[in-house]
């Protein structure tokens, strides 16, 4: 009994103690704070604080004193290299005013020696300018320069130097004639007013490939010759036959018709500002390439010219009467007068013709005139006795002429 | 009287024949031979149409006084080779080759031409340059 008595105090004083434990722990779990740090004090952190503060100002101090002297430094610096630039630029100055003084001092030298030798040529040039003058005295005849009187008129002596003179045609050319590719200068229409060795660095360019792209003489990347044509030059010329044609136009009682061709040759030799100084000239044309446009016409005119007998049509000219030059549009008007060979007949004829060059640098030549066919014995076709040719037809020229090439 | 009746009809027959014929007389301002190439309807050329081996119809311009004949050989890969008949005695044959390009329009000849400007037509091209023109025509290779 007593056993059990003490197991029940013994077990209600174990529920008391755990309750009264249980009952402490409700009440002081709220005031309970529990906090964890690690060993420092905060006497120590103020007193890193103010040695960082006491680092960060001295720190700062230093800088100001560095860029302090940095500015002063800078500024010396500054100085120091103005000054040495102002006397570099002067001392540069000096040497480069000094170089140009050099230069211009080569050049004058060079200009004297240059001036030395074109005067000495000169003076070469003259003497034999004059010795030329002297052997055209000696062997010219008297009124040399005038007008023959067969011919009446004026002739070129630059272009035309008579046979009679071969030296001093040779001489003369020599001072005309410059090496090829160069300008020649006549000694006698032009005195010498520019240096020779003026003309030398042009030339130097064009070696060094200076030359502007398409100036002077050039075309398409070839190189061409000095202009050769001129209006006051006395010039050969050669017809294009595929530029040219020559035909006549003719009547009959069907209708009226037109021969022509291009099958033609010849050359001209005239000098345009002055066309009545010995002009020459020569046409060729080849009756049986005469055309109408009816090939049963054609033969007709071919048995009726007798083509095979008399195969070509010829004109010579003799004399050229200008009514009017005009240097300007390089144009000049007038009459050829000459010799028309046809059908084995020949006869003087005047054809008006015109004369220009065109921007091709090339003569047209045009003209025409009336011609009665029965003069070069030609009988006009008949044909049934109702179907006839007109005895009297136009002959017209339109030629192209070529200068001939040296 | 019958025959004269006869006559008379052949004769106004062949006058009217005649009139039905009409006239090839050449008027004055057609006798110069005239170029047919001129009519052409150019346009601006394409770089593909350039290469090809040509030959000049006509030259204009003051270079004509000097050059009878230009043959033109434009190849695919930028260079050319040129060959000018010049009016000499005899006439003589120039020979130019460099390279060629076709910018903006403009036909660059080696490096002494100035840029000409380059049109095509069919088989034809016109180069036009300041001093003169002329008009090829393209050839065949054999």
């Amino acid at each position: 009994m007593s056993k059990n008595v003490l197991s029940l105090l013994g077990l209600l004083s174990l529920i008391i103690w755990t309750g009264g434990g249980v009952a402490a722990w409700a009440l002081t779990k709220e005031g309970v704070h529990i906090t964890i740090q690690e060993g420092s004090s905060s006497e120590g952190r103020g007193h890193e604080l103010a040695s960082l503060e006491d680092r960060f100002d001295s720190l700062q101090k230093d800088l100001q004193t560095l860029t302090k002297t940095l500015g002063i430094n800078f500024g010396r610096l500054q100085n120091v290299l103005k000054k040495d630039f102002q006397e570099e630029s002067q001392n540069n100055s000096k040497a480069l005013a000094s170089k140009i003084q050099s230069i211009q001092a080569k050049l004058d030298s060079i200009q004297a020696e240059e001036n030395r030798k074109f005067a000495q040529q000169s003076r070469t040039l003259e003497a034999w300018a004059q010795k030329l003058s002297q052997t055209k005295l000696l062997t010219a005849a008297p009124k040399e320069d005038k007008i023959p009187i067969a011919t009446g008129s004026t002739h070129s002596q630059e272009n035309a130097p008579s046979p009679r003179h071969p030296k001093s045609k040779d001489l003369k050319e020599r001072f005309n004639h410059a090496p090829k590719g160069q300008k020649s200068v006549p000694l006698a229409s032009k005195p010498i007013t520019s240096s020779p060795l003026s003309k030398e660095p042009p030339k130097k360019e064009e070696k060094k490939g200076n030359k502007p792209k398409d100036q002077g003489n050039s075309f398409l990347s070839f190189t061409l010759p000095s202009q050769k044509v001129r209006f006051d030059k006395r010039l050969t010329w050669t017809l294009i036959p595929s530029l040219s044609r020559v035909g006549f136009d003719g009547k009959s009682t069907l209708h009226d018709f037109s021969g022509v061709t291009s099958d033609l040759s010849g050359s001209l030799e005239a000098k345009l500002s002055h066309p009545s100084d010995h002009p020459k000239a020569i046409i060729k044309v080849r009756s049986k390439m005469l055309k109408t446009g009816i090939s049963g016409r054609d033969e007709e005119m071919y048995s009726t010219l007798a083509v095979n007998k008399y195969p070509e049509i010829r004109f010579s000219l003799l004399s050229f009467q200008s009514k009017k030059i005009d240097p300007k549009h390089e144009k000049v008007v007038g009459i050829a007068h000459g010799k028309m060979s046809i059908h084995g007949i020949s006869k003087e004829v005047d054809m008006p013709t015109t004369l220009f060059l065109d921007s091709s640098r090339r003569l047209h030549v045009e003209g025409e005139m009336p011609m009665d066919i029965t003069d070069y014995k030609i009988v006009p076709p008949s044909k049934l006795g109702f179907i006839s040719m007109n005895k009297m037809v136009k002959v017209w020229i339109r030629l192209r002429a070529r200068v001939k090439g040296n | 009287m019958k025959t004269h009746s006869m006559a008379m009809a052949l004769s106004i027959l062949f006058l009217g024949l005649g009139s039905c014929i009409p006239s090839n007389i050449i008027a004055p301002k057609d006798r110069e031979v005239k170029f047919t190439l001129d009519s052409f309807h150019w346009k601006p050329a394409m770089k593909k149409e350039i290469p090809g081996l040509y030959q000049s119809l006509k030259i204009e311009g003051p270079p004509a006084e000097a050059i009878l004949k230009i043959y033109y050989y434009f190849d695919g890969d930028g260079s050319f080779t040129a060959a000018a008949l010049m009016n000499t005695h005899p006439p003589s044959f120039q020979i130019q080759k460099g390279s060629w390009n076709y910018e903006h329009k403009k036909l660059l000849l080696g490096e002494q031409a100035a840029p000409a400007n380059l049109d095509a037509w069919n088989d034809y091209l016109r180069i036009r340059a300041k001093k003169g023109s002329v008009i090829l025509h393209r050839e065949t290779l054999q």
